[in-house]
C-alpha cells in the first residue's frame, strides 16, 4: 500500500514537471491547431468577424479550386526527391567520409559538407538564383563550353524543370545535415561487426549490407520521417526562388496557403488547407511510427 | 562554493533576461530608432498607451514598409523629425519591417498594431473596415481641409460605403523607360503607338538588344505592371472604369484584345526576351542598366534608384505607348500606399496631426520630393523644387502633375482598384497564359467569375 502510494506521488511530481511544458505546448500548439480547424468553416478576411459557411471551404478545396492539385502532386514529387537523392547521397558520402582515417581531415569534409545548410534559405536561394540566371549564370559557361543546348535552359523559367532546379538548391542546403547524422551513426556501429564479416568472407558490399545498413537504420527511419514532414511543409526556397512559379509550376501546399491567407485575405480557405496539409502530415507521421517500430523489432 | 557559483549564475541569467526583455530608451530619445523593430513588440500601440505616465510626450508609432538607410534618412529629416520638433507633446517614431502588410493584419486583427499604419493600397483598407480595425476620417479630412487639396481621384479610392478610411501618402505611375543615347544611336522614335513601339523592339532585337527589360521569377506581384498597362492602352481608361464599376465584363472582346496583344507581345520577345518569368525583379533591372535592354517597365518609384545606378547613359521616361488606335499613350496612376490611423489607437488626433503635416508642409515635401521621396497626390508648386534637381525627375514629375489636369490619358493600376483576389488571380496566372497553359478567354473568364463574388461582397473602391 506504501509503495502504492509512494509511486503515485512520484507519477504526481512527474506530471508536475511536464506540466509547464504541456500547457505552453497547449498554448502555442494545441489551441492554434483546433482554432486552425475550427476557422475552416468560415469565410474569414483574417482580419474581421468570421462568418460561418459550413462545409463550403472544403467543397471548393475538392470541386473548384484548379491550383489546389497542382500543388498536392508538386508537393508529393517534391516529398519523394527529398526522401531519396539526399539521404542516398548522405549514406554514400558518409560512409566514404568515415572511411578517411586522418581525423583532420574527415572533419574538413564533415564540415564543407554541412555549410550550406547553415545558409539562410534566403540566401542560399538568391546566390542559386544568380547562378541560375539566363543571361549571365551557368548558361554562359556552358555557352563557351559549346554546350548551345544546355546553355539555353532557362532553370527557373522552364515549368518542366523549375520544380527540380529549387528542390536541387534545397537539396544542396540540406544532405550536408542529413550526413552528419548519419557519420554519428556509423561511429555508434561497433567495429568488430566489420571484422567478423570480413573474416567470415564478406566484401565492401556485404559489409554495407549486412552491417552498415542495420546500424544505421534507427537513424534512417528517423531522418526518412523528418524528411517527409519537413519536405510536406516546404516553403522557403520556393517562396525565395519562384513564389510558386513559373504559372504554377512550383507551387506547393504552404505557398498556396500563404497566398490565400495573405495575399487574396482567405484566410477561412486558407485555414481548411492546413487542414488538409496536416492531415497529409500526420497520416505520414503514423505510416512512419508503425515502420518505426518494425525496424526496431527486426534490431 | 558550488552554491555561490551557482547563484551568481542566476543572478547574471535574471540580469541578462531582463535587458534583453527591456526596450531602448536612449534609441527612441536620440531618434536612432530601430528600423527593423521586431513586429511583435515594437509597434504595439496598446502596450505603448499602458505604459504612458503623465507629463511623459504622447508616442505614436508609425508603421510602414521597409525602406533602406536613405529612404529613412530622408523620412526622417523632411517628416519625422520637423513634426516632432513642431510637436513638442507629441513624439512619432517610424517602425519599418519587412512583409509589413501581414504582420500589420495579425496585430490589427489581435486589436494592438501601431497608431498610424501605411498599407500597401486602397483596396486593402476595405479588408481593415470590414473589420472595424481603422478610423473613419471623414470628419478629420474635411474639417482640415484635405478632401479639397488632395487629388479628388486619389481621395475617391480612399473611400469605403462612402466615407473616407485612409489619406493617399503617394502618387505614382507606370512609365516606359528607356536609353536616350541608345535611342539616339540607332535612329529609334521613342515609341508612341504599337507600331512605333514594334518597329523598335524589332530592330533592337536584330541588333541583338533586348527590346523591354523586366523581371518576376521572386517577386509575382510585378506580372501587374503589364496587365493592367495592356488592359488601359489597349481598351482605354473609360472601358477599365466601367469594368471596375461593374458595368461591364472582363470577358468583353476588347479586354480579350488587349491581353491577346500582350501575349503577342511576350510571345515575340518584347518582353524581356520571353525569359521575364527567369529572372528576378532586379535582374531585369539590371539588364536596362547595363544597356542590355533599350527600355524597362516600372514606375515612377524607381526615379531615386535609377538616378543611382545609371550614370553611364541619358534616360527618360514615358507613358506607355498607345496599343490601340484611338486610344492615348496611357500613365496608368494609382495611390502608391495609403496612411490609415488604427482604430484602437490611444490619440486618434494626434495621429491625424501627423497626416495633416504631411499635406501642410509645401516646401518640406518639395525638398523631400527633390531627393528622391514619391510625391503626394496634391498640386505641388513646381518652383519649390531644388535647383540641383535630377532632370529626368523634374520631366517625370511634370508629367505626373500634368496629367492631373487630363484624366484622359490617366489608366489605373491595378494595386490601387482592383480587389485582391481578382489581382492575385490575374498577377499570379498572365504567366500560365505566356506559357500556353491557359487561353486568354478561360483567364479573363475565371478573372469575372472571381471579380463578380468580391463585386458582391462590397470590396471594390469607387473608381472616378
Amino acid at each position: 500500500m506504501e509503495k502504492r502510494r509512494k509511486y503515485s506521488t512520484r507519477r504526481l511530481v512527474c506530471l508536475l514537471f511536464i506540466l509547464p511544458a504541456f500547457l505552453y505546448h497547449a498554448l502555442v500548439v494545441i489551441i492554434p491547431s483546433l482554432k486552425t480547424v475550427y476557422l475552416s468553416f468560415f469565410d474569414w478576411n483574417g482580419i474581421s468577424e468570421p462568418r460561418f459557411t459550413g462545409l463550403q471551404n472544403y467543397i471548393e478545396m475538392f470541386t473548384e479550386d484548379t491550383v489546389l492539385p497542382i500543388a498536392f502532386k508538386n508537393t508529393m514529387v517534391w516529398t519523394l526527391i527529398f526522401i531519396t537523392i539526399p539521404i542516398i547521397l548522405a549514406i554514400f558520402v558518409a560512409v566514404c567520409a568515415s572511411k578517411v582515417k586522418k581525423t583532420s581531415l574527415q572533419m574538413f569534409y564533415r564540415t564543407v559538407y554541412f555549410l550550406p545548410y547553415v545558409l539562410s534559405a534566403s540566401i542560399a536561394g538568391k546566390i542559386w538564383s544568380n547562378f541560375y540566371n539566363p543571361f549571365y549564370g551557368f548558361n554562359t559557361l556552358f555557352e563557351r563550353l559549346g554546350w548551345e543546348k544546355l546553355s539555353e535552359v532557362l532553370w527557373l523559367g522552364d515549368q518542366k524543370i523549375a520544380l527540380f532546379a529549387v528542390a536541387f538548391v534545397s537539396n544542396w542546403s540540406w544532405w550536408g545535415f542529413v550526413m552528419v547524422l548519419f557519420i554519428s551513426a556509423l561511429q555508434q556501429i561497433d567495429p568488430a561487426l566489420y571484422e567478423s564479416a570480413s573474416i567470415d568472407g564478406g566484401n565492401s558490399w556485404d559489409c554495407f549490407l549486412h552491417v552498415t545498413l542495420p546500424g544505421i537504420a534507427p537513424t534512417l527511419v528517423f531522418v526518412i520521417s523528418l524528411s517527409l514532414m519537413w519536405s510536406i511543409l516546404s516553403f522557403d526556397f520556393i517562396w525565395v526562388m519562384t513564389m510558386g512559379g513559373p504559372g504554377q509550376a512550383t507551387e506547393m501546399l504552404s505557398t498556396w496557403i500563404y497566398k490565400n491567407a495573405f495575399v487574396s485575405y482567405r484566410a477561412g480557405y486558407a485555414n481548411a488547407i492546413c487542414v488538409l496539409q496536416s492531415g497529409i502530415v500526420l497520416l505520414v507521421f503514423f505510416a512512419n511510427q508503425k515502420i518505426r517500430k518494425k525496424v526496431e523489432d527486426i534490431g | 562554493m558550488k552554491k555561490v557559483i551557482s547563484f551568481i549564475l542566476i543572478l547574471a541569467l535574471a540580469a541578462g533576461m531582463m535587458i534583453g526583455c527591456g526596450k531602448s530608451e536612449e534609441g527612441a530619445a536620440d531618434n536612432t530608432v530601430v528600423k527593423e523593430t521586431d513586429s511583435e513588440e515594437g509597434t504595439d500601440a496598446a502596450e505603448e498607451a499602458v505604459q504612458e505616465t503623465p507629463g511623459e510626450k504622447k508616442k505614436l508609432i508609425w508603421f510602414t514598409e521597409q525602406m533602406d538607410d536613405s529612404q529613412y534618412a530622408k523620412w526622417m529629416e523632411y517628416v519625422v523629425t520637423p513634426f516632432n520638433e513642431s510637436h513638442p507633446d507629441i513624439e512619432v517614431e517610424i517602425s519599418a519591417t519587412a512583409d509589413y502588410e501581414q504582420v500589420l493584419k495579425v496585430q490589427l486583427a489581435a486589436n494592438g498594431g501601431p497608431d498610424i499604419c501605411n498599407m500597401g493600397g486602397p483596396t486593402i483598407t476595405s479588408e481593415y473596415v470590414e473589420g472595424d480595425k481603422i478610423l473613419d476620417l471623414t470628419e478629420y479630412v474635411e474639417n482640415a481641409g484635405l478632401d479639397k487639396k488632395i487629388f479628388k481621384w486619389a481621395l475617391d479610392s480612399c473611400k469605403v460605403n462612402g466615407k473616407i478610411y485612409s489619406v493617399p501618402n503617394s502618387y505614382e505611375a507606370l512609365m516606359l523607360w528607356y536609353n536616350v543615347d541608345m535611342f539616339e544611336e540607332n535612329g529609334w522614335k521613342v515609341p508612341e503607338t504599337y507600331e512605333e513601339l514594334k518597329t523598335v523592339c524589332e530592330d533592337a532585337q536584330d541588333k541583338g538588344i533586348i527590346p523591354i527589360a523586366f523581371g518576376t521569377s521572386d517577386f509575382k506581384a510585378i506580372n501587374e505592371q503589364f496587365v493592367g498597362v495592356a488592359l488601359c492602352a489597349y481598351a482605354g481608361r473609360e472601358n477599365v472604369k466601367k469594368a471596375l464599376n461593374g458595368e461591364m465584363k472582363w470577358t468583353d472582346p476588347v479586354f480579350q484584345e488587349a491581353i491577346t496583344t500582350l501575349n503577342d507581345m511576350w510571345q515575340a520577345g518584347w518582353i524581356n526576351d520571353k525569359k521575364s518569368h527567369a529572372i528576378s525583379q532586379d535582374d531585369g533591372y539590371s539588364l536596362f542598366y547595363n544597356q542590355s535592354a533599350a527600355m524597362a517597365m516600372t514606375g515612377t518609384w524607381s526615379l531615386g534608384t535609377f538616378a543611382e545606378q545609371i550614370q553611364d547613359f541619358k534616360y527618360g521616361a514615358v507613358a506607355f505607348p498607345s496599343l490601340k488606335d484611338g486610344v492615348p499613350p496611357t500613365l496608368c496612376m494609382g495611390a502608391g500606399g495609403v496612411i490609415a490611423i488604427n482604430a484602437n489607437t490611444k490619440y486618434p488626433d494626434e495621429c491625424f496631426e501627423f497626416i495633416n503635416f504631411l499635406f501642410n508642409n509645401d516646401e518640406l515635401q518639395a525638398q523631400a520630393v527633390s531627393n528622391g521621396l514619391q510625391p503626394l497626390p496634391y498640386d505641388m508648386d513646381e518652383s519649390l523644387y531644388s535647383s540641383d534637381m535630377n532632370e529626368v525627375d523634374k520631366e517625370v514629375l511634370s508629367t505626373l502633375e500634368n496629367s492631373q489636369s487630363n484624366l484622359e490619358s490617366a489608366g489605373f493600376v491595378m494595386w490601387t482598384y482592383w480587389p485582391a483576389e481578382t489581382r492575385q488571380y490575374m498577377m499570379d496566372n498572365i504567366e500560365n497564359v505566356y506559357l500556353g497553359n491557359l487561353t486568354v478567354e478561360d483567364y479573363l473568364e475565371k478573372t469575372q467569375s472571381i471579380f463578380e463574388k468580391e463585386f458582391e461582397s462590397g470590396k471594390l473602391i469607387p473608381v472616378s
